[in-house]
C-alpha cells in the first residue's frame, strides 16, 4: 500500500478502511457449525420457561405480595389499636363517658323514680350514643363508681335538668361538675352569688369563687363548691336551675368499703395494743423483753392513730359532695362531625402504615452506613476493573 | 420484561446466525489472533446461549449483547495469559507464540496486517467497531463506556497510527 504525498488524513483513513472492511476476517467452517449446534440446542430449550421471565415475574408478584401485606399489616394493626368497642352498660361501669339527650334519659328518670337499680339506667341508654365529648344540648354523666346505691326518686328540674345520682345508703364520694349557661354579665354575677347562697342554705360552704368578667368577650365564674352527700341531689337541682346546662359530669365513687377495712383494722389494732398492755402490766418479765414490747406497743398506736385520721378523712369525703360550677356567658366550641366508618377505616389503616413505614426509615437509617459502604465498595470494585480492562487493552 | 419484549426477542439460532460474522472479526481484531478468535468466538457463543433469558431487546440490540459478551470472554483471555505471562516471567520460561497465526482477515497486504498487529488491542477494537461493524459513534462510546468524542479520536489516531506504519512499513 503506497502513500501518495498529496494525500490528505481522511482519504487516507477512508482507503485503510476500505482495506480492512475488504479483508474482513471471516468464521471458520467449524465455527460456524458449533455455533449452529447451539442454535439447535436453544431451540430444544425454547419451551421451558425462561429464567428472567420467572425471576422477573417473581419480582413483580413479591412487589405486589409486598404492599398487600403492608396494606393489610396497617389496616390490622390500625383496628387492633382502637378501643375495643363495647356498650355503653360497660362504658359507664368502667367511668368511661357517656352521652345521652334529655330525651332519651327521659325513661331513666322513671326508671330511677322507681327505685330501679343501675343496670336498668344502663340498659336505657341508647347503644349507639357513646361519645367521648360532651355536646350542647346534650346531658353528659360520668360514673366513677364501684358500688352503686339504689336510685331515690327524683323531680323534674324544668330547664336545669339535672342527672339523679346519690350514694343511698352507702358512704360515697360524690364529685359534680356543671357548666351553666347564663344570658349576660349581669346574670352571670347575681347566679354566682345565688350558687354560693344555695350551698351555704344547705349546710355546705365555698372552697373557692373566680370571677373572670372581660370589658368585651366571654365571662365566667368558677366556683367549687361542698355540700353535705345527703343534700347533694337537692343541691345539683338547685344549682342546675341557674342557667342552662353545656356539661354535667357526675362521679361517685364508694369509699364504704374502705371505711369498713379500715375499722376492722382498727378494731384488731385496739385488741391489740390491750392485749399489750396487759403483758407489759405482768412484773415478770426480762427488760428486753419488755422494751421490744413496749417499741411494738408504740408502733401500733401511732398506726392506729394515723388509721384513725384517714377514716376520719374518708368519711369526711363520703359526707361531703363537691360541686365544680362553671358559670359562663358563651357557648361551648362546636363539634366537628363525627367521621364515617369508611373514614375511619382509612384513618385507622393510614395510621397502621404510618407506623410501619417509621419502622422502614428507622431500618433504612440504621442500615444506611452499611449501604453506604457496599455502594462506595462496589463503585471501587468497578473502578479497578475498568482501570484494569484500559490496561489489558492498552497492550 | 414483559410479554410484549419477551415476544420482540429474537431466537437465539436466528440472532447467532446473523452475527457470527460480526462477532467473530471483533474478536479477531481484539485478540490479533485467529485461533484464538474461533475459540473465544465459541465460548462467547456458548455463554450466549445460556444467559440468552437475560437479553431483553429493548436495552440493546443482539448484535451489541453478543458483541458485549464477546468483549468479557476476550477480556478474560487476556487476564488469563496476563497471568500466565507474568508466571513465566518469574521463572524466564516466556515463550512467544503471539500472532503465530495472522488473524485479520485473509487478503490483507502483510504491511497492515503487521501494523494492525502493532496496535494496541484497544485501538484494534474501536477499528473493529466503528470500520468492520460499521457502528455509529454513540453506539460505539456506550459500548466501550466512554464520551463520543474520546471515541471519535480513538479512532482518528488509531487509524492515523495505522496509516503511519503501513507507510513506514512500504518505504522500509
Amino acid at each position: 500500500m503506497s502513500r501518495p504525498e498529496n494525500e490528505n488524513p481522511k482519504e487516507r483513513h477512508e482507503k485503510t478502511a476500505r482495506e480492512l472492511r475488504k479483508h474482513r476476517p471471516r468464521p471458520s467452517e467449524a465455527l460456524i457449525s458449533q455455533v449452529e449446534r447451539l442454535g439447535e440446542r436453544s431451540s430444544e430449550r425454547r419451551s421451558r420457561p425462561t429464567r428472567i421471565q420467572f425471576s422477573r415475574r417473581k419480582l413483580v408478584f413479591a412487589l405486589a405480595a409486598a404492599l398487600s401485606i403492608a396494606v393489610a399489616g396497617g389496616i390490622v394493626a390500625g383496628e387492633l389499636s382502637q378501643p375495643s368497642k363495647m356498650d355503653n352498660a360497660t362504658a359507664l361501669r368502667q367511668g368511661l363517658l357517656a352521652t345521652v339527650t334529655q330525651e332519651k334519659l327521659q325513661p331513666v328518670r322513671k326508671a330511677a323514680a322507681t327505685g330501679a337499680n343501675v343496670d336498668q339506667f344502663i340498659e336505657a341508654v341508647p347503644q349507639r350514643k357513646a361519645v367521648q365529648s360532651p355536646a350542647s344540648k346534650d346531658l353528659a354523666v360520668t360514673a366513677e363508681s364501684k358500688t352503686w346505691g339504689g336510685w331515690p326518686s327524683t323531680t323534674e328540674s324544668g330547664a336545669g335538668s339535672v342527672a339523679s345520682i346519690t350514694t343511698g345508703n352507702r358512704l360515697a364520694e360524690l364529685r359534680a361538675v356543671l357548666t351553666l349557661k347564663v344570658t349576660n354579665n349581669d346574670q352571670l354575677s347575681r347566679k354566682t352569688a345565688r350558687a354560693m347562697k344555695i350551698a351555704r342554705s344547705l349546710s355546705g360552704y365555698v372552697v373557692s369563687t373566680r370571677t373572670n368578667v372581660p370589658s368585651r368577650g366571654v365571662a365566667t365564674s368558677y366556683l367549687v363548691l361542698k355540700v353535705p352527700a345527703a343534700r347533694s341531689q337537692e343541691a345539683l337541682i338547685r344549682i342546675s336551675e341557674l342557667g342552662k346546662i353545656l356539661i354535667q359530669q357526675v362521679s361517685l365513687e364508694d369509699v364504704k368499703a374502705t371505711v369498713t377495712a379500715q375499722s376492722k383494722t382498727i378494731q384488731e389494732l385496739r385488741r391489740e395494743i390491750a392485749s399489750l398492755e396487759q403483758t407489759l402490766s405482768q412484773q415478770t418479765l426480762t427488760s428486753q423483753a419488755r422494751s421490744q414490747l413496749q417499741v411494738k406497743l408504740a408502733r401500733d398506736r401511732a398506726r392506729l392513730s394515723a388509721l384513725k385520721n384517714q377514716r376520719t378523712k374518708d368519711i369526711l369525703r363520703g359526707r361531703l359532695a363537691t360541686i365544680t360550677l362553671t358559670l359562663t356567658t358563651g357557648n361551648l366550641p362546636e363539634l366537628p362531625a363525627e367521621p364515617s366508618r369508611i373514614h375511619k377505616a382509612i384513618d385507622r389503616a393510614w395510621n397502621g402504615l404510618s407506623s410501619e413505614i417509621s419502622w422502614a426509615a428507622t431500618g433504612l437509617i440504621v442500615a444506611s452506613p452499611f449501604i453506604l459502604l457496599a455502594a462506595l465498595l462496589a463503585l471501587a470494585i468497578r473502578a479497578r476493573r475498568r482501570s484494569e480492562e484500559r490496561r489489558l487493552l492498552e497492550k | 420484561m414483559t410479554v410484549a419484549a419477551l415476544e420482540k426477542r429474537p431466537d437465539f439460532a436466528q440472532a447467532a446466525r446473523d452475527h457470527l460474522a460480526s462477532v467473530h472479526a471483533y474478536v479477531a481484531y481484539l485478540v490479533g489472533n485467529r485461533s484464538v478468535a474461533e475459540d473465544l468466538t465459541a465460548t462467547a457463543f456458548e455463554k450466549a446461549l445460556r444467559n440468552w433469558t437475560r437479553f431483553d431487546p429493548r436495552r440493546a440490540s443482539a448484535r451489541t449483547w453478543l458483541c458485549a459478551i464477546a468483549r468479557g470472554v476476550a477480556l478474560d483471555h487476556f487476564r488469563a495469559e496476563d497471568r500466565r505471562r507474568r508466571r513465566e516471567d518469574a521463572y524466564a520460561l516466556r515463550q512467544e507464540f503471539e500472532i503465530a497465526e495472522p488473524g485479520f482477515g485473509d487478503g490483507l497486504s502483510p504491511e497492515l496486517e503487521s501494523a494492525l498487529a502493532s496496535l494496541s488491542a484497544g485501538e484494534r477494537e474501536v477499528i473493529a467497531l466503528r470500520v468492520l461493524l460499521e457502528w455509529d459513534a454513540e453506539t460505539v462510546a456506550r459500548f466501550l463506556g466512554i464520551s463520543r468524542s474520546a471515541c471519535s479520536m480513538r479512532l482518528s489516531r488509531a487509524l492515523e497510527k495505522l496509516s503511519e506504519r503501513v507507510a513506514s512499513d512500504v518505504e522500509a
